[in-house]
């Protein structure tokens, strides 16, 4: 069953300045149990996506979209309240500082409780059990020590247990993980996106992965978006991106990842992007990577629109022949 | 590598000072705030030739009402006080002579108070705590019983309510300095200019000073409204400028027995001061938005 | 002889407790020993508070070593001799992980990289403008960008600044403390590769910090793996990223995606930590899958084989020896 179905999803920053495209158009699909992986760089708008579904936005921050869907519900006609319930009782997001999203003045026990009284309710002695629960169940050996500690006796790996067990405490349909493990150590990081990917398989639930870092992505997500200055450039099943990425950007993205066993030699260089991510008050004419991509062509000013792609998914570039009829100028480029 | 695409080139790059001063601008009400400021210190600078009449001359017209009630006449606009000398003449030359005065206490207190506080940020421990301990002992008075308490001991008078008042001033001054240098001396630029081998005065010039700044600007304009306002309760307590000087808090004193049957000569002089604070503290709140932005 | 050469480094910080009289005592690093030849990168590898930057630290100059001795060009440098801090912060530069934080917000590019030339050199003010116009060339930024202030940069181009800063003085060995983690992807190449053809030109050693498996098997040719303030291996490339034999780096190498791939059988360290292990024993025994019982008291000494690659672990040393 479908979970969450996001139609041309905008969000528009209303700066000094004048208004800023920060999201632009964005459409999406998640099944039930479903992986999906959202790739970008800083000030891509990837976490504001996030937080738009959420309705965290800030109110310099106007959200539209023509249609919002999360587990059989329009979010875009519930009034504001009714969507902060609603939405809080589906779904749930992990933040990339663990300490930044628990509070430092009280203990584990204290914060769990009080999500916990908001989402189920129950006597203290109920409550208690419960979040026993969710923190044997985020891997913490022993809770009972744990949860009268405050968020800084505790490392980051953690405080992002703990905040990931709170995020659970609402049996979330929808968990939203942004950049859960950049904060983390090598050896955390790899435990945490496993401790992830396992309760999302357990209950069911989808998992949006949103991080910077295709490692990550690689093994364990089903689908992977990439997003470009507020653009889903590629959408696609993960092999498929990962085999034969289709836009250039998510190319220059994997090329300037060292592979494996690529060894100091002198003289070789890494594939890199030429220049700089565009501030969003200064987008390129056309094709938002134009001025950086490396096969940008003529027709490139114009602008490109998110097109499936047989086989593939949906790419958003002139040079990704989209249906089969203009077969040619791909074969062309094989040649 | 030459191929990078480059953004717009802009043709001047705009110094520090000079993004700060448009960010000012930008701010509406600090301007307006900055404009009746620079009005004021106009008139301040320009009172002996804007005055009227000699602000010590005494007339047979006194407690003339301003020129805006009945029986006012446009030869007094503010009026006259109970001696008959002109009210708009003793506030302008009041404006000269406070201003000239908080200049004077500011400059003191600044430079000794930025002296000092360079010098306990950047010495050892056991100096730092001692300076440290001394300076709370005396903000942890009022600074007004403090400077009451200073003139009493050294005696009233003009130039002793100065010096009370620019001791008074000092512990902010000292206080601010060290906490801002404590704070940038741990960031990275410092190290990495450390590590280009700068000695220990010219990492504090090229390196901390300009960091350091907007903090103190900011606190030099609080200070100067503080340094007004306490020489006006200096003067009024009659421990500051004596009698026929023509200082605000002084004027007020002669002439709150009158406040009854003749209000302008009580109100005039507290607008004065009202007006004068206000657009100093609105200039220094505009001030510190400014500089934050800048950074 | 060597370029650069650690030896017995340590490091013991006195923490304050703010209770009356007491003091803790933080070792940061614990008796390290390297050397980097001309030209070479040797790529520190460890998890955040592994002593990674103390090191560094230490290296540079900015504080003294507890114990221990930092030989440049078979010339031992003390941390006070002026004449050696001198010849050190000309000859031995930095690059810093923040470039947000690393270059001064109220000074202009170029003021910043003059007073670099001002102080270390004898050249005259159009000489310091044309190296400043070249070495910003040579980076990738443009004559122009002398006059600008560093707000006006993206991270990427501050990087580049942070590195003109460093090859300003033509030195022989950088130390960069994890410069691109700040940076986006795209742009982290950009630096790599700058890094690179600076190295190459200009023929400069790299001490180059970082906990990025995939970067450090690009850039290095020796690899030292730490934790807990200890070095646990050390070897190059190929010891490193063919033949890992600390349960440590096992353990780094189990946990990035990418490398579970060549190393399939490889544990990830445990979670949970052992109890009841001392100071005195080995620093991995708290995490290590494969500790034994003298794993617990001992610690175990850092022991080169034939090829010299170093290894701190009784398993793997013992198992050699058995083997020879």
């Amino acid at each position: 069953m479908q979970l969450l179905r996001v139609e041309n999803l905008s969000v528009t920053y209303h700066s000094s300045s004048g208004p800023l495209s920060i999201v632009e158009r964005l459409s999406l699909k998640m099944d039930e149990g479903e992986i999906l992986g959202v790739i970008g760089e800083s000030g891509s708008g990837k976490s504001v996506f996030a937080l738009s579904i959420m309705g965290l936005l800030s109110t310099k921050m106007v959200m539209r979209a023509d249609y919002l869907n999360l587990d059989g519900e329009d979010l875009m006609k519930m009034s504001a309240m009714d969507r902060a319930v609603y939405v809080a009782s589906k779904a749930a997001i992990i933040f990339q500082e663990p300490q930044a999203s628990l509070n430092p003045c009280f203990t584990v026990s204290s914060q769990l409780d009080e999500t916990l009284s908001i989402h189920q309710g129950g006597t203290r002695k109920n409550r208690r059990v419960r979040a026993l629960e969710l923190l044997d169940s985020v891997g913490i050996t022993k809770p009972e020590i744990l949860l009268k500690l405050y968020p800084h006796q505790l490392s980051g790996g953690m405080n992002q247990r703990v905040a990931i067990a709170m995020a659970l405490a609402c049996k979330p349909r929808l968990l939203i993980a942004d950049e859960p493990t950049t904060a983390l150590d090598v050896t955390i990081q790899a435990q945490i996106l496993e401790l992830l990917v396992n309760l999302s398989q357990s209950e069911k639930a989808g998992l949006m992965l949103i991080t910077h870092d295709f490692a990550l992505l690689s093994e364990n997500t089903d689908r992977i978006g990439v997003i470009y200055s507020g653009q889903l450039m590629e959408h696609a099943a993960t092999e498929n991106i990962l085999n034969s990425p289709r836009h250039p950007y998510t190319r220059a993205l994997l090329d300037s990842v060292p592979q494996l066993g690529d060894r100091h030699v002198k003289g070789s260089r890494l594939f890199a992007l030429q220049g700089q991510i565009p501030a969003m008050d200064q987008l390129p004419v056309g094709c938002r990577l134009g001025p950086r991509c490396p096969k940008a062509e003529k027709q490139c000013v114009n602008k490109p629109e998110l097109l499936s792609v047989e086989n593939h998914g949906k790419v958003r570039c002139h040079l990704a022949k989209p249906s089969p009829t203009v077969k040619k100028p791909l074969e062309q480029e094989e040649q | 590598m030459n191929n990078i695409p480059q953004f717009y080139q802009q043709r001047r790059i705009p110094s520090s000072a000079a993004r700060w001063w448009k960010n000012f601008t930008d701010n509406k009400l600090a301007t307006s705030a900055l404009l009746l400021l620079s009005l004021i210190i106009l008139i301040a600078i320009f009172s002996p030739f804007i005055a009227p009449y000699d602000p010590t001359l005494q007339s047979a017209d006194y407690l003339l009402p301003p020129s805006w009630y009945e029986d006012g006449t446009s030869a007094h606009i503010f009026g006259t006080d109970a001696l008959g000398r002109d009210l708009f003449s003793r506030l302008a030359h009041g404006a000269g002579l406070s201003l000239k005065l908080a200049t004077f206490v500011v400059a003191i207190a600044a430079s000794v108070g930025i002296f000092l506080g360079s010098l306990t940020a950047l010495s050892n421990q056991f100096v730092d705590q001692i300076t440290i301990r001394i300076m709370d002992l005396v903000l942890a008075l009022p600074s007004l019983l403090l400077a009451v308490v200073i003139v009493a001991i050294i005696g009233p008078g003009l130039p002793n309510a100065i010096y009370a008042v620019a001791i008074v001033l000092i512990p902010h001054f000292v206080l601010v300095t060290r906490s801002a240098i404590k704070n940038e001396v741990n960031k990275e630029y410092v190290t990495a200019m450390i590590l280009d081998g700068s000695g220990k005065i010219r990492l504090f010039c090229k390196s901390i000073f300009p960091n350091i700044l907007p903090p103190l600007i900011v606190q030099l304009t609080l200070a100067f409204s503080t340094a007004i306002l306490e020489i006006a309760a200096l003067g009024f307590l009659g421990l500051g400028a004596q009698a026929p000087h023509p200082e605000w808090g002084t004027i007020l004193s002669e002439s709150h027995n009158n406040i009854v049957n003749a209000p302008w000569t009580v109100t005039l002089p507290g607008l004065a001061i009202f007006f004068t604070l206000l657009s100093i503290n609105l200039v220094g709140d505009g001030l510190r938005d400014a500089m934050d932005l800048g950074n | 002889m060597h370029l650069l050469e650690a030896q017995n480094l340590s490091k013991c910080y006195n923490l304050r407790n703010y209770q009356f009289g007491k003091t803790a005592r933080l070792e940061a690093i614990k008796n390290i020993s390297f050397t980097l030849d001309a030209g070479q990168t040797l790529a520190i590898v460890g998890e955040s508070g592994s002593g990674k930057s103390t090191l560094a630290r230490q290296i540079i100059g900015i504080e003294a070593p507890t114990n221990g001795r930092v030989v440049f060009n078979g010339e031992e440098l003390n941390y006070k001799n002026k004449k050696h801090r001198k010849l050190r912060f000309k000859n031995i530069r930095m690059i810093f992980q923040n470039p947000y934080e690393s270059l001064n917000p109220q000074a202009r590019v170029g003021s910043t990289l003059e007073e670099v030339l001002l102080i270390n050199t004898q050249l005259s003010a159009k000489q310091r403008k044309r190296k400043i116009e070249e070495t910003l060339t040579k980076v990738g930024l443009l004559p122009e960008h002398q006059y600008r202030y560093p707000y006006m940069f993206s991270g990427g181009q501050r990087q580049r600044i942070a590195i003109a800063r460093a090859i300003i003085l033509d030195p022989k060995i950088i130390i960069a403390d994890e410069p691109l983690s700040a940076l986006d992807v795209s742009i982290q190449a950009q630096i790599l590769n700058l890094m690179q053809e600076l190295q190459e030109q200009m023929k400069i050693s790299y001490l180059f910090i970082s906990h990025d498996l995939n970067v450090v098997e690009h850039i290095a040719d020796n690899v030292m793996v730490m934790f807990h303030g200890e070095v646990v291996e050390l070897g190059s490339i190929e010891h490193i990223y063919d033949d890992p034999q600390h349960p440590y780096t096992q353990a780094l190498f189990a946990s990035t995606p990418m490398y579970r791939r060549r190393f399939p059988d490889f544990a990830q360290p445990q979670f949970s930590k052992r109890k009841g292990v001392g100071e005195e024993g080995c620093c991995f025994a708290k995490r290590c899958q494969y500790c034994q019982s003298h794993c617990e008291q001992e610690a175990p000494p850092l022991l080169s084989d034939q090829n010299g690659h170093e290894i701190a672990c009784f398993n793997v040393n013992s198992d050699q020896k058995q083997a020879s």
